[in-house]
Parts: C-alpha cells; structure tokens; sequence
C-alpha cells in the first residue's frame, strides 16, 4: 500500500475513495488488486473476490466509469437536496457501486461516460460523485 | 424429519397507531395467531422474533422479543430475535421451519413486528437506508426508492415495458388491499390517479411506493396439522452473490430455487403469490425471477392481466406491500399468513378461485448488485 502522502480531509465514505493527494493515482475509489488474478474488488479486503488470493494491494480505481442505469430523486435523503440523481455504474476496473451524479440532470441515459469527481458536501466534509465526460 | 406445518396466524392491522407501544402491538398479533393455533402462551416451545428498526427508531436494542412476549405471559422458552432488513420475518419462518422440522420443538411462535411511524418520515428513511453496506452507500444520498427505480427501469428496458405496466400492478394490489381488512390502504385508485401522484424517484410515483407502517403478525410453526392442514413444503433461502464470482443469478432466483427444489414442486404447481413489492412495479420483475414468465415475455403476462385476484396466477392478493403495509419485520410473515387464510379459503372478499399451492418472497436489505437477503416459502394444503 502507499503510504499517505498528506494528512486525509474529512471525507464522506472514508472507506470508499481516496482523495486528491491520500495515495498514489489518488482521487478515484479505493479498491485492492489481486497481485494474482490481476482483478479489482472494491474497497480495502483482505480476499480477492474473484479466486480468493490474499495477496492483494490497497489501490486507487474508478476513475472512468459507465453509466449502467440511474433514477433522479424527487426526494430529499440524506443531506441530499432533491432533485438529485443517483447511478448505478461500473468502473472501467469492473466495479459496480451506487454513486451520486453531478451536473444537469438532463440527457443523463445508459452508456455515458463518467469520471470520479470530488465535491464539497454539508459540513465541509469532501464527497465523491461521477460526472459526465 | 418432522413436517412443519402452520397452524395458526394473526395480526396487528397495519397503518399508522402513534398511541400503541411497539409491544402492544406485537402483542395483539401472538394472541391472535395462539388463539387461532387454539394453544395459550405455555403452548409454545420456542420463539423467533423479527424487527428491524426498533433500535433506530425507539431505542429498544437487544432484547425485544423478551419484551413483547413477556407481556403475553411468554417466557422460560428459547426466544431469539432475528434481523435481517424487510426479510427478518422471512428468515424469522426460515429458522422456525428448520427447528420443528429438525425435531428439536414441536411448536414455534414466529411474531414480526414494527413500529415505523414516529411522525417524522424522514428518521424512517433514513433508518430503512441502514439496511446497506453503510460504508459504501453513506454521504451518497442512498435511499431504497431511488434503489428501487433503477431496477424498475432496468426492467422496461429489458422487457419493452412503459409507465403503463407500472400504472396497471399498482391499481391491481390497491385493488386487492381495499378488500384486505388489516390492510393500511383501502381505498382502490385508477391508473390516472398514480399518474397524477408526485414523482418519488423516476419512474416510481408516490402511490407506487409502500408507505411508513406500523404493525405485526404472527404464527405458530407446529409439527402437528391445525384445523387447516397446511404445511411449509418448501423454505430456501439465500444473501445476495459476490457477482464477480458467482455470477448472474440474483438473490432471487438464489432463494427460490432452493425452496424449489425443497418442495420438488416448480412455478407450474403454484396457484397463489405474496412478493416483495416495497414499490409495486418489483412485482413485474418478479415474473421472471420466480420462473412464472420467461424473459421477454413480462409485457405479454401483464397484457393479458394473469396475475389479477380472479386470473390464472393471482399475485399479492393480500394488496402487496404496496397497499396491506410495510412495517419491515412483520412482512414476511404476514405474506405467509396471507397464503395460509388464501390455501384454507378464510380469505374473505379477496379469496381466490381454490388451490392448493402457495409461494411467498420476503427481500430485504442491499449488499452489491443485490437485495441482501431473500426468504422463499411454499406451502400446500393438504
């Protein structure tokens, strides 16, 4: 694992994403690679969930992702203001997750291209979000 | 291996009670289901208890199936709480099956029971947004609505399936709860009036999404035939995959093949189904999921109506979540009670044409790409 390079913000999923500055290839996801597989799981664990190895590496990913789907809520949740939009997307590694999607909330549609955004969120902590492009 | 059969169920209405305590309404539902099992409280052998949210949402952690059981009189016997998101009910049935069958008691109290409404709906959705890896899905404005209509939206992608679909299975179960008398909505509605309720999460409108209930139900897991002689076939259950591994099949079909193959019965020998329709348009994608339509075909099983109350394969003739209720332990178990009172022809205005065969899914929770838990339950009348 890289050693930390600045003293980490106050993040919102601290166990998700790194951001800018943490680790090496940082802001993007925090996921392990399998030293074996050459696979990606998200987060920090001990196994690889692709063939179980435990040789794995604590990494920064997901800085490109797909659109698979999303939905814009109409409803507050969270500390979210509605309208926002929520997607569910695969990283280019091969990750699938939930993530909160910047920008208009038009023309948002399967396929779209997506990069790792961080954003400010309620009291000052750092978010992370995808955007278009 | 002992049978296990249901011999007796019960209820606490589902809707909003703000002057009931969590036990009392947990209480009306055990006094029912033993007074339909014709058993007193000293009758009972063992006790599975479900609830989610009460540590949230009241402050009563740890021990509350000691609390609501002690106030009917219950107590020396084993009673263990279960949790496990909208499906602690279902595994809650899951575990009592397993325990009669395996010989070790001969009659097992299984109570869900909620207490949602606090008079502040957004404490409830936000402790319904626990029911997730909280690491990953907190600080990202998660809430199972939103979660909901993306698999909505993956379906009428996948199925060629317009808001009309979504309109039709929530008139339907609305249709159906308004003859359910412990049913928290009652009212039927027409496809204009969704269309014309408030957008949740797109495509999903407020009358599609189960509402913030209290309640509970009840039933007595016996090793003996009731007056209705109905008996769990089939009891499977499963957690959501680690898809990069193990693939596409879902938590669903996980489950359910497993009760299958339990019962060594398949969709063709089921005549009656309580789903998990925390929005009602789940209901068309359990179609498939469950083996009633193959894929591609949900537009057609819609278009044809099959799973009104009065079709060839009624679906949530209870109202569904959507309409009889969601207060989250309970529901699993009050599915299953549904299928008993339809399977002994007690259903009142909403029974179905006879049969013999029912099946229920109770879902809870989200881990991955998945619901997190899935309990499947068929029964049969003899």
């Amino acid at each position: 694992m890289t050693a930390p390079m600045t003293e980490a913000p106050v993040k919102t999923n601290p166990h998700v994403f790194f951001a800018a500055g943490e680790v090496d290839g940082a802001p993007g996801l925090s996921a392990s690679h399998c030293r074996i597989c050459g696979k990606f799981t998200l987060g920090r664990v001990p196994v690889c969930s692709h063939c179980f190895s435990r040789d794995v590496e604590s990494v920064a990913a997901g800085r490109r992702a797909t659109l698979v789907e999303h939905s814009v809520a109409h409803h507050p949740a969270g500390g979210f203001a509605a309208p926002y939009a929520i997607g569910l997307i695969r990283t280019e590694e091969g990750l699938t997750l939930f993530a909160p999607l910047e920008g208009s909330l038009e023309g948002l549609a399967p396929g779209n291209r997506l990069r790792f955004v961080t954003v400010p969120r309620d009291g000052g902590a750092t978010g992370f979000a995808y955007a278009r492009g | 291996m002992s049978d296990a059969y249901v011999a007796g169920v019960g209820f606490h209405p589902f809707g909003r009670f703000p002057e009931k305590t969590l036990k009392e309404i947990a209480a009306q539902a055990v006094l029912a289901a033993l007074d339909d099992s014709a058993l007193d409280p000293d009758g009972i052998d063992a006790a599975f208890c479900a609830n989610a949210y009460a540590g949230l949402l009241t402050g009563q952690e740890s021990v509350r199936g000691e609390t609501w059981l002690r106030s009917v009189g219950i107590g020396g016997v084993p009673i263990i709480n279960v949790e496990n998101a909208c499906a602690g009910g279902g595994a809650a049935l899951h575990l009592a099956t397993i325990a009669v069958r395996s010989g070790t008691y001969r009659r097992v109290l299984v109570v869900g029971a909620e207490k949602m409404f606090t008079g502040d709906t957004g404490r409830a959705i936000a402790a319904l947004a626990t029911s997730s890896d909280i690491e990953v899905t907190g600080g990202i404005g998660m809430q199972f609505a939103a979660v909901d209509a993306i698999r909505v939206k993956q379906l009428m992608a996948e199925e060629k399936l317009g808001d009309d679909a979504l309109e039709w299975v929530t008139v339907k179960n609305h249709d159906n709860g308004a003859l359910n008398p412990i049913a928290q909505f009652r009212k039927p509605m027409t496809a204009q009036d969704v269309r014309n309720s408030r957008m949740i999460a797109e495509p999903l409108r407020l009358y599609m999404c189960s509402a913030i209930s209290d309640g509970a139900a009840a039933c007595v897991v016996s090793a003996e035939p009731s007056r209705r002689r109905v008996r769990i076939i089939g009891s499977g259950a499963a957690c959501a995959p680690v898809r990069a591994r193990q693939g596409e099949v879902s938590t669903a079909r996980r489950a359910v093949k497993k009760a299958y193959d339990d019962a060594g019965v398949g969709p063709s020998d089921i005549g009656v189904v309580e789903v998990h329709d925390a929005v009602s348009p789940l209901e068309l994608v359990y179609y498939r999921e469950l083996g009633f339509c193959a894929p591609g075909e949900v537009g057609r099983f819609v278009a044809e109506e099959r799973t009104l109350r009065t079709g060839p394969i009624p679906f949530n003739p209870s109202g569904g979540i959507n309409s009889r209720g969601h207060p989250v332990g309970a529901t699993g178990i009050a599915q299953v009670c549904e299928l008993v009172l339809q399977l002994s022809g007690e259903a009142g205005a909403r029974q179905i044409a006879p049969t013999r065969r029912g099946l229920a899914l109770n879902a809870g929770g989200w881990i991955g790409e998945d619901p997190a838990f899935n309990a499947v339950h068929i029964l049969e009348a003899a």
